[in-house]
């Protein structure tokens, strides 16, 4: 037996294919150090064909070879350049353009059903407490946390509930400040939680969505009894419209994902799940913008307007505008044309054969 | 006896596997990822430390730059303390999980702290890391991580449920990755991703080729039943020692490997105590390529037990 004189197969194998390896391993040092937009034309044409050779030698040399560093080291090259190859190729504005001009506007659009309970339980929830309290004013502190309340209760006089929402006493500013902040931070946590717990069959959602509700609805009651109705109604407007339009868009995520849960359809539960997940995140992300777009009108805008026809017109219009981009962006407007031409086609067809 | 088949068939696969991952696992875990080629290759996960790091210096970094900008709104007007705590609170949800989204985008799963770590994000499934699977990850960290901890920071003394909640909560979140199969927290298992360290190896020396070129190895021969005695995993041994430092340590096992080998095979010539490393050297050439013509030929060498196997499955 005389294997010991001429190179076996195996080292042969390796001798042939070593240094394409190692130029590949030169590549993608230069990737991860870098970028792939570092890389020479040469080297970045070439990638992808060393990835495959290599991936091709790995289960070759699984097969043939019995030297184990052979094997560790292709493993690892393979993985690296696996991560290079197929890494993500979107750029953060190819992202961001596609989630403004199609992305966010269809998953809302998709989920109509879950917007519209969304909106209808908070409506609800508004229409109880309201009747509520209007009947019986104690009912306020069953609906309103005593840090969102801050002094403004049943017993609180008509002046001091003016003075809040038109800033007219000195120093409420920072007061006022602070409990719009709150509200704005409440509001978030509102929102990120009926996202999230809407997967648990949409029940805490719905909970949240009446709670929410429930608290303005108490609040109008008692500004309603002192003959201030309108101006809390135009004190909210202002934000209130973005804001709480973005609370019922996280809160129709989470029913979107609870309802994958309940009734999965075809699916299996967990491919329903991700499936919505799609959709759901998307809302997820454009309830976190409409909160920012909110707190920066509360930050500023309802300080500085304070005629309540300024606060409905400016809250509403916005309010206008976001419905107008969810609704209008992202059709496909070669559809119709589309239509029309097969139609076109259609007839010429017809008259072909009749002819 | 089909079970038994398969394995004697697969013999190699197995014995050469088991053994290492055991060595080298020494309780971390693998991921097997199977690329769009269809060859599966093992990612090392991260460990939970590494992991834990990187976050921290992702931390570091959003907070200071949430304090930075806080400090600019600080100084255009005069804001108290419980609006600033609230603006704080706010600027910290809007920047964060934009930032952990916007880096592992850009520079392929990796956030800066992960970076500096040796470490990264990837798709279980083999398929690429998509926008949908970081997004998704990273909102979920937001409702894992920074969500219980604000609640934590920002509840009152008087009313312990919540910080209790959070607590808990935060006990769960924790023990995910330590029990799921590829140490995935909650969001990696929605997005279907896991953390892995960085792949690296260096290409070692062929020892066949390497010791081809010394005229010596001419001088041993061996006869093929001197070759049946052992198989893949000896062989896999030997490589290890050899490829070992020669010190103080590993001397004296290289002249005692070498006595056995020499008295297991029945190996008649005397080697000299200068020439046992060639001695093994070029056994080792020998026996590799004849385990791997065995291999060509269908017949596959765990170990020195591939004899009793292959009567079982017979």
């Amino acid at each position: 037996m005389k294997t010991s004189g001429e190179t076996i197969r195996s080292s042969r194998f390796r001798l042939e294919r070593e240094d394409d390896w190692l130029r590949l391993q030169t590549i993608l040092d230069q990737a991860e150090r870098k970028g792939l937009k570092s890389l020479a034309f040469k080297d970045a044409r070439d990638l992808v064909t060393l990835y495959r050779q290599a991936i091709n030698a790995l289960s070759v040399a699984r097969e043939i070879s019995l030297d184990s560093a052979i094997i560790v080291y292709l493993e690892s090259l393979c993985a690296r350049a696996y991560l290079v190859v197929y890494a993500p190729r979107a750029s953060v504005r190819g992202v961001v353009a596609r989630f403004f001009r199609s992305g966010a506007p269809l998953a809302f659009r998709r989920s109509g059903l879950e917007l519209l309970a969304a909106f209808a339980l908070m409506v609800l929830g508004g229409v109880a407490a309201f009747v509520l309290t209007q009947t019986d004013p104690t009912w306020f502190y069953a609906f309103v946390p005593e840090g969102l309340a801050a002094g403004r209760g049943p017993q609180a006089s008509a002046d001091a509930l003016r003075r809040v929402i038109y800033d007219s006493e000195p120093g409420a500013l920072d007061q006022l400040g602070a409990f719009a902040t709150y509200l704005f931070s409440h509001n978030t946590r509102v929102a990120i939680f009926s996202f999230v717990l809407g997967i648990i069959a949409c029940v805490p959602s719905a909970l949240l969505m009446l709670y929410n509700g429930s608290i303005i609805g108490a609040m109008g009651a008692i500004y309603a009894d002192k003959g201030l109705g309108l101006d809390l109604f135009a004190w909210l407007s202002i934000h209130g419209v973005t804001e709480l339009s973005a609370i019922a868009i996280a809160t129709a995520g989470g029913f979107r994902l609870g309802r994958a849960v309940l009734f999965p359809g075809e699916k299996a539960r967990k491919a329903a799940l991700a499936y919505a997940a799609h959709d759901a995140v998307k809302l997820a992300v454009l309830a976190a913008l409409m909160l920012l777009a909110a707190g920066l009108l509360e930050g500023f805008a309802r300080q500085l307007v304070s005629a309540p026809m300024w606060r409905i017109v400016i809250g509403w219009s916005i309010g206008a505008l976001w419905l107008l981009w969810l609704l209008g962006a992202g059709r496909k407007r070669g559809l119709a044309k589309a239509r029309s031409a097969d139609d076109e086609d259609a007839r010429q067809l017809v008259t072909e054969v009749a002819s | 006896m089909k079970a038994g088949e398969a394995a004697a068939k697969s013999g190699i696969v197995k014995g050469k596997r088991k053994p290492r991952t055991q060595r080298k696992a020494g309780g971390r875990r693998v991921l097997t990822i199977v690329p769009p080629e269809g060859v599966p290759f093992d990612l090392r996960l991260a460990s939970l430390f590494a992991r834990t790091g990187a976050q921290i210096i992702d931390i570091i970094i959003t907070v200071v730059s949430s304090l930075l900008l806080l400090l600019a709104l600080g100084l255009t007007g005069s804001v108290d303390f419980d609006t600033a705590q609230a603006i704080a609170s706010l600027i910290f949800l809007f920047i964060g999980t934009p930032y952990y989204i916007i880096a592992e985008l850009l520079s392929n799963g990796r956030t800066p702290g992960k970076r500096m770590l040796g470490i990264r994000v990837v798709a279980v499934d083999g398929g690429g890391l998509s926008v949908h699977r970081i997004v998704v990850r990273n909102l979920m960290k937001e409702i894992e991580i920074f969500t219980p901890i604000l609640l934590l920071f920002s509840s009152s003394a008087d009313n312990l449920l919540i910080p209790l909640m959070a607590i808990l909560w935060l006990i769960v979140v924790i023990i995910f990755p330590a029990v799921t199969r590829h140490s995935q927290r909650i969001g990696d298992l929605i997005a279907g991703t896991a953390v892995i360290a960085k792949p690296s190896a260096a290409l070692l020396p062929d020892l066949a080729s390497q010791s081809a070129t010394i005229p010596s190895a001419e001088r041993f021969v061996f006869t093929p039943a001197q070759m049946d005695l052992y198989g893949a995993y000896e062989l896999q041994v030997l490589e290890q020692l050899l490829r070992g430092e020669r010190n103080d340590v590993n001397r004296p096992r290289l002249s005692d490997v070498a006595m056995r080998i020499r008295r297991k095979i029945g190996y008649e010539e005397t080697v000299a105590p200068h020439e046992e490393e060639d001695f093994l050297q070029a056994f080792y050439i020998a026996q590799r390529g004849y385990l791997e013509q065995r291999k060509l030929f269908g017949d596959a060498r765990a170990d020195k037990y591939h004899d009793a196997q292959h009567s079982d499955a017979s």
